[in-house]
């Protein structure tokens, strides 16, 4: 039975090809040429295949990984957002390497930066992350912090990179080294992955900085020229797919990195300290939703949440919902505003966010707004966006279940810093 | 010196094809248009490559130290025709439906056998000319055969990619590169190493890309094709000669590269058994520094040095004429370019009075210790460039023995070839797995039509009455659909005369008038209109056209004459001219009349009148 990676002879019809085999499914068989281009051939019209000579699995050798005497230690925790790879020529295959000699020979500047430690936690899809995940992240958080490391570098996949930025500085407080997290836009398999710059800016930035908490070190613009260490409770990705996609919201990064540079940006960066570090968990049981505010919209979309324990609402503009019955066609509108009572009635939290994402929730400026706060909508006078809410609220009924209202317009770990009134959206 | 066929037969040569037709349409991978821009671009974005770790998983050394020099690479983009795609800053989109198509149109056009399944490509290229590092390649068909009178040529494989960004400018450690080729759909043709003679060459590049045309969807323009070649004779190695743009030159290329490799043959002969050499480089600096050659001082101004080294027994050898014009000091000189980024070298068998050195040559002998039958090599730059220049000559001299060396060569424009770089290794690919692979499915093969082939409708048109020249001229021009229309819906007119008006006439009015004009497709319908209604005669169309305005508004302001009308108006002018000559009386009924009926009716109805008068 021919594997991938044999040399196969494959007849068809009308010739006889050979080359190696590729993984193929059922419908095609796939072989690489002598030309190294890959050919693909209708499943049905293979007749025969005949392995010529089998794949040799050639055993690798790790390498020496010796530290650097004088040099401080960072660890590199991986779950994913594969920034350093290998490509197979022979399969074809893209293999992703998380070992510190894999890591330290694709990205040779490390090893007069750091001694570098790495540890697989995952390799998988940031959208697939769930409470567990953060708490086993938080957990590996603290034992590197105990062990001595200088300071943590996450890889994570950017789909939701802001979500577990945001969850990690709710979670590990305190936190006396920078944990920063990184991920990559385009794959690291290509010689101009963004992974290249992120992963070693992230490195000088711990050792050169005495900063110390989460955060989020990604390219600055399209540009390989800078990147930015990003608050963890004031970033987002705003972009499916530039290399600059993460952006500041409402209060502007820590750092920029360029080259050998580091700028710190604000003057109130936390420092680091000999605190020990301490993590405090996500209930993995919670059921939290998200409710998207929008025209048309129908009170039955609130039932999905009965029995939740809690709601993120994102309204639009101020934080608003369509409550208002103002004519005829509006008469679903009440309808909508006494499911958000009898929901809050039954237990579950619900927090409102600004759908523009930057700008504050302001309930007190509408009837809208101030019906909402009648109802018991948390969230008035707050400024996060939809996906720090979201987490915040997890942190919360994780941990302070019966003080949510009292807890949420508390500035936690900086999520309710000042806004600066003239960032750049964009 | 021209050879025969069978001289070249002789001699082994084996030669090959490889033709980069660049597609119409939009890029192969992104929704923006095949646009080449010269005007300022709106912005650039700055990056660098890496070196991508190989089967190993070491970067080797020499990527390593070369990753440390860090070459930045600027890249422009236009606002309105470049893409995220193009700027490695979005995935790549479904491949061009219309490229594929075309591609798949060649195959069948040469009984190539198309991929069930079409695999997209990653070629992984760090030079900075594809964003991503890599170039979108795939195969597309396999073994066709193209049929010639001299015999069959192989078509082994039938490729669709991306073009390359365009260099721009180069400074320092910074590359500038401009994003509007990148992306452009390129068929890449390859032949077997059918081709047996320089001629062969030629027709064959010409007969694939009359092919191309045929499709209709190729671009048309200098450096819309590029043509390699790969040659090599009995005993020699494969040279591959990169960007011949121009057809005629293909096989002037052929025959230069057969001579110098058996120019390089017959050197290694002479110079078999030598003992590789050691290069001893001095500083003649003090003997030349007050030579008047601009070369020289220039360099010493800027505190350069000249450096020379001894190439033992080498006297006639590096002048040893290997190409039209070339030696094989140009050899040697090319090695030194490229590895040392020097402009030239100076070697003792050229005229040194070019350089003020005539009377220096003993000295410069002495210095460098050689005696009667050694040759030296000097170079003129700073310290390090030259040495590293003088070294790079001693490689290639030591080379010499191997007779001819695998490269990659330059085509220049006199016909002759230099090197550019040795023969790269296999191809790094790996599969592109932003991109689904492609079935070629049984209705989409069936549904590929043949065109027209441009050599067959020429030949219709000879068969409809058009000259050899015109009906190529005609066939070959992209608004041939339109001619074919014309002849469709004008059938009172001859076919020829309609190609004669639609082709010629701009040209000839430019000609005789100086007048430019560019009638509309429209303009020539309505023009055909009158002249099939009879409503204006072929005399007139020169004057229409002439105008420059919509021919519609200039036949509106156009009558004919009906019979009775043009008697009259002929009696008048018999009246006005009573007792004149005919001829004098016919010019004026011409010059009022022209155009109002045929001339030919005019002069016959004239003739009429004036016999019954007389």
């Amino acid at each position: 039975m021919a594997k991938p990676g044999d040399k196969v002879s494959v007849t068809t019809e009308s010739e006889t090809l050979t080359g190696i085999l590729m993984p193929s499914d059922d419908k095609s068989v796939v072989l690489k040429l002598d030309s190294g281009y890959n050919i693909g051939l209708n499943a049905k019209r293979v007749k025969s295949m005949k392995v010529l000579e089998a794949h040799k699995q050639e055993k690798e050798t790790p390498g020496e990984h010796t530290h650097i005497p004088g040099l401080p230690l960072i660890t590199i925790l991986h779950t994913g957002g594969t920034i350093a790879s290998k490509v197979d020529y022979e399969t074809g295959g893209v293999v992703a390497r998380f070992s510190p000699q894999e890591l330290l020979a694709q990205f040779p500047e490390l090893r007069s930066i750091a001694n570098i430690e790495s540890r697989l936690v995952r390799n998988m899809f940031s959208e697939d992350m769930r409470f567990a995940h953060h708490n086993i992240l938080a957990k590996e958080i603290v034992k590197e912090a105990e062990k001595g490391s200088r300071g943590i570098i996450i890889t994570h996949g950017t789909d939701t990179l802001h979500y577990t930025a945001a969850a990690l500085a709710f979670m590990v407080r305190p936190l006396p080294i920078p944990v920063i997290l990184v991920g990559a836009q385009r794959s690291s398999d290509r010689g101009s992955s963004d992974a290249a710059l992120n992963l070693v800016a992230a490195a000088r930035f711990i050792v050169k900085s005495d900063f110390a908490g989460v955060g989020v070190c990604m390219h600055e613009t399209m540009s390989d020229e800078s990147c930015v260490i990003l608050d963890a409770t004031h970033c987002r990705k705003m972009h499916s797919t530039r290399r600059d996609a993460f952006r500041p919201v409402n209060v502007g990064p820590w750092a920029r990195v360029r080259g050998e540079h580091i700028d710190m940006l604000r003057a109130d960066h936390p420092k680091r300290s000999l605190e020990q570090a301490h993590a405090t968990l996500l209930d993995e049981k919670l059921s939290i939703g998200i409710l998207y505010s929008h025209p048309n919209m129908h009170a039955d979309e609130l039932k999905q949440y009965d029995g939740y324990d809690g709601v993120v609402v994102i309204g639009t503009g101020l934080g608003h919902l369509p409550i208002n019955e103002i004519d005829e066609t509006t008469k679903e509108h009440a309808k909508i505003l006494a499911s958000l009572k009898s929901l809050i009635k039954k237990g579950t939290v619900v927090v409102t966010s600004p759908q523009p994402i930057f700008g504050t929730v302001n309930l007190d400026v509408y009837a809208t707004g101030r019906k909402m706060q009648e109802v018991g909508v948390l969230g008035n006078g707050t400024h996060m966006s939809p996906e720090v809410a979201f987490m915040k609220l997890a942190w919360l009924l994780s941990n302070h279940r019966s003080h949510v209202s009292e807890h949420w317009d508390q500035d936690l770990v900086g999520e309710l810093r000042r806004s600066e009134p003239d960032q750049h959206i964009w | 010196m021209v050879k025969t066929m069978t001289e070249y037969t002789k001699l082994g040569l084996r030669c090959g094809l490889e033709i980069h037709q660049q597609l119409e349409g939009r890029k192969l991978f992104a929704p923006t248009p095949c646009a080449l821009r010269d005007d300022a671009p709106h912005g650039t974005v700055t990056r660098t490559l890496r070196a991508v770790a190989g089967e190993t998983g070491e970067v080797d050394v020499a990527a390593a130290a070369e990753m440390r020099k860090q070459r930045t690479f600027i890249y422009e983009y236009y606002r309105d025709t470049t893409s995220l795609v193009e700027l490695d800053e979005a995935p790549p989109i479904a491949m061009s439906a219309e490229a594929l198509r075309t591609t798949l149109q060649f195959a069948k056009m040469v009984d190539a056998k198309p991929a069930d399944h079409i695999q997209v490509m990653r070629k992984t290229v760090i030079d900075g000319s594809n964003t991503s590092g890599f170039q979108r390649t795939s195969l597309v068909a396999r073994n066709g055969l193209l049929k010639t009178p001299h015999g069959d040529i192989r078509i082994p494989s039938i490729c669709i990619e991306e073009d390359a960004a365009r260099i721009i400018k180069q400074d320092g450690s910074s590359v500038t590169y401009r994003l509007d080729r990148l992306g452009i759909p390129l068929i890449e043709i390859t032949t077997g190493p059918d081709l047996k003679d320089p001629d062969q060459v030629t027709d064959v590049a010409e007969r694939i890309g009359m092919l191309l045309r045929s499709t209709g969807n190729v671009k048309r323009g200098l450096g819309t094709i590029r043509q390699d070649l790969n040659v090599s004779i009995k005993g020699g190695e494969r040279i591959e000669i990169k960007g011949a743009q121009d057809l005629k030159m293909l096989s002037t290329l052929v025959a230069n590269e057969v001579q110098r490799q058996q120019g390089l043959l017959a050197l290694a002969q002479e110079l078999m058994g030598m003992k590789p050499l050691a290069p001893h480089i001095c500083n003649v600096t003090a003997i030349v520094k007050d030579v008047q050659s601009p070369i020289i001082q220039r360099v010493l101004k800027n505190n350069g040095v000249v450096l020379g080294v001894k190439i033992p027994h080498a006297t006639g050898i590096l002048g040893l004429e290997l190409q039209p014009g070339k030696r094989y000091g140009s050899e040697l000189a090319d090695y030194a370019r490229v590895f040392a980024g020097v402009a030239g070298i100076i070697h003792s068998d050229e005229d040194l009075s070019k350089y003020g050195l005539k009377e220096k040559t003993v000295d410069l002998l002495n210095e460098l210790k050689c005696g009667e039958k050694d040759a030296f090599v000097l170079v003129a730059a700073p310290q390090a460039q030259a040495h590293k220049a003088l070294e790079a000559v001693v490689e290639r001299h030591n080379l010499a023995p191997k007779g001819v060396l695998k490269e990659v060569r330059k085509a220049n424009d006199d016909g002759t070839t230099s090197f550019l770089r040795p023969i790269p290794g296999a191809a790094r690919m790996y599969p592109e797995t932003d991109v689904s692979p492609i079935p070629v499915t049984k209705e989409l093969w069936n549904g590929i039509t043949l065109p027209e082939r441009i050599d067959e409708r020429a030949e219709r048109y000879v068969r409809l009455g058009l000259g050899k020249d015109l009906a190529d001229f005609a066939a070959r021009s992209e608004a041939y659909a339109t001619f074919d229309a014309f002849v469709k819906r004008f059938d009172a007119l001859k076919p020829a005369y309609i190609a004669e008006v639609f082709f010629t006439s701009a040209r000839s009015i430019k000609r005789q008038f100086n007048i430019e004009i560019a009638p509309t497709v429209d303009d020539f319908g309505a023009l055909f209109e009158a002249l099939q209604t009879g409503r204006i005669t072929k005399e007139l169309i020169i004057d229409i056209l002439k105008e420059r305005k919509p021919v519609a508004d200039v036949l509106a302001g156009h009558i004919m004459l009906s019979d009775d009308e043009l008697a009259s108006a002929i009696d008048e002018v018999i009246k006005i001219n009573a007792g004149k000559p005919f001829n004098v009386v016919m010019g004026a009924a011409m010059a009022k009349l022209r155009g109002k009926a045929s001339g030919q009716k005019i002069s016959e109805l004239l003739k009429k009148k004036m016999q019954s008068k007389a």
